[in-house]
């Protein structure tokens, strides 16, 4: 059984080792998990991969608050990308066109 | 100004409006002394479009598509436009190991009508993969193709991504162009254009965009294609409750049971973007990112049903 710790241990590794990146759907500067500070140049992009879930042994006992999953699940995926915003003034992106589904009421 | 690395000022040209049961735009980048020759060409591309797309539409009885999908034969000429799509289908299936399949339509109206036509969806049906009942002989004007009788053809996506990369093909003489047919995208950016495609929220009309894609203004020329599959568009939800969408696993011949709402991939082309996209709704995000991998796309953005947004790491660099 594999236990996911809430407050896991934090090591940091390639985007390219973790395989593909979350990130927040609305500003891309904040995260829910643990997180470094941001580095000072602009447009710096940081990459964590939380380490939260580890093997329990039969008869352990989950500790308190954290969340189990089956034994058989994908192991997740917890790389989040933290993005700086750049010093200055927010550019104002000039989106002419969107990528849907098509077909599109 | 288009964009904002440019030295030199550029105006834009369009002819948007509702086209292929969307809505097809045209945009094309051009100095000032350029933009009536860039309306002109907008205008004419627009034309090549609406003719191509008329051919290949299965909303309209007397199109190629129509004709063929309605006729008995078993070996039938094609004409140039639709041997060209249908050759481009068989190169669709060969890259997404069969998961992109045209000859998918009956499994769909199945499905959109509620009714089940596909095998066991537990065990799936990879004999479809290779037995999909269509082979496409070129000739000069043309092609043969060489059919089950029972087989129907349904073009969709493979035919805007197609149709995108072929009106992309025809603005080639300007700064920068983008033809956007129905959400398929191809796009070419100039040295001194940058492009910026915003990625549709499908949850809610007016929520703010997924990604921003920057496509060039990187003093180099670009040439690239952006397309998205999803889910819930083309989503029917039937009397007994169950609901079902457009995207067909050929393995089941019903709709994919997928963990992906929506795909969006950024590739070498429009019409090579539509066949990632889909194809990573249909698989699933495990399977799906192994293939966008294998696949060596550029960037993909999907969706989960989770709300998750997940993305491959090389997205990073072409985000704004």
């Amino acid at each position: 059984m594999r236990l996911t710790l809430g407050m896991g241990a934090v090591a940091a590794v390639s985007v390219m080792a973790a395989g593909m990146i979350r990130f927040p759907p609305a500003k891309p500067t904040s995260t829910d998990v643990v997180t470094e500070p941001a580095a000072p140049q602009a447009q710096t992009v940081e990459v964590h991969h939380i380490v939260q879930y580890l093997h329990l042994k039969p008869g352990q006992q989950a500790p308190l608050g954290a969340t189990v999953i089956d034994a058989n699940a994908p192991a997740p995926r917890v790389v989040v990308s933290h993005v700086a915003a750049p010093p200055g003034p927010a550019p104002t992106p000039r989106v002419i066109v969107k990528t849907h589904q098509s077909g599109h009421p | 100004m288009i964009g904002g690395v440019g030295v030199t000022e550029l105006d834009r040209r369009s002819r948007c409006g509702p086209s292929m049961g969307g809505r097809l735009e045209i945009h094309i980048a051009c100095p000032p002394e350029s933009v009536d020759r860039a309306q002109r060409d907008a205008d004419l591309v627009w034309q090549r479009v609406e003719a191509w797309a008329a051919r290949l539409t299965r909303f309209d009885a007397a199109s190629d598509l129509s004709r063929l999908n309605a006729g008995r034969a078993c070996r039938v000429s094609l004409r140039p436009t639709l041997a060209a799509v249908l050759a481009w289908a068989d190169r669709a299936g060969e890259i997404s190991d069969g998961i992109v399949d045209v000859g998918m339509l009956d499994a769909r109206l199945a499905a959109e009508a509620g009714a089940d036509r596909g095998p066991d969806a537990d065990t799936g049906d990879r004999a479809t993969l290779e037995q999909r009942g269509w082979h496409l002989e070129r000739h000069p004007r043309g092609a043969w193709l060489q059919r089950t009788a029972a087989l129907h053809l349904d073009l969709d996506g493979v035919a805007k991504g197609w149709l995108a990369d072929r009106a992309l093909a025809r603005l080639g003489r300007h700064r920068g162009a983008i033809v956007d047919a129905d959400g398929d995208i191809a796009l070419h950016a100039g040295r001194e254009v940058e492009w910026l495609v915003g990625v549709a929220d499908p949850r809610e009309p007016d929520a703010p965009d997924l990604a921003t894609f920057r496509v060039g203004g990187e003093g180099m020329a670009v040439t690239s294609g952006i397309a998205t599959s999803g889910t819930t568009v083309h989503r029917w939800r039937h009397q007994d409750g169950a609901t079902a969408h457009h995207l067909i696993d050929p393995r089941t011949r019903r709709p994919a049971l997928t963990d992906v709402v929506q795909a969006t991939v950024l590739a070498s082309s429009a019409r090579a973007a539509e066949v990632y996209a889909k194809s990573a709704v249909i698989v699933g995000s495990q399977e799906g990112f192994g293939l966008l991998e294998r696949a060596r796309v550029d960037a993909a953005v999907l969706l989960l049903g989770s709300g998750e947004v997940l993305a491959l790491p090389q997205t990073l660099r072409w985000l704004a």
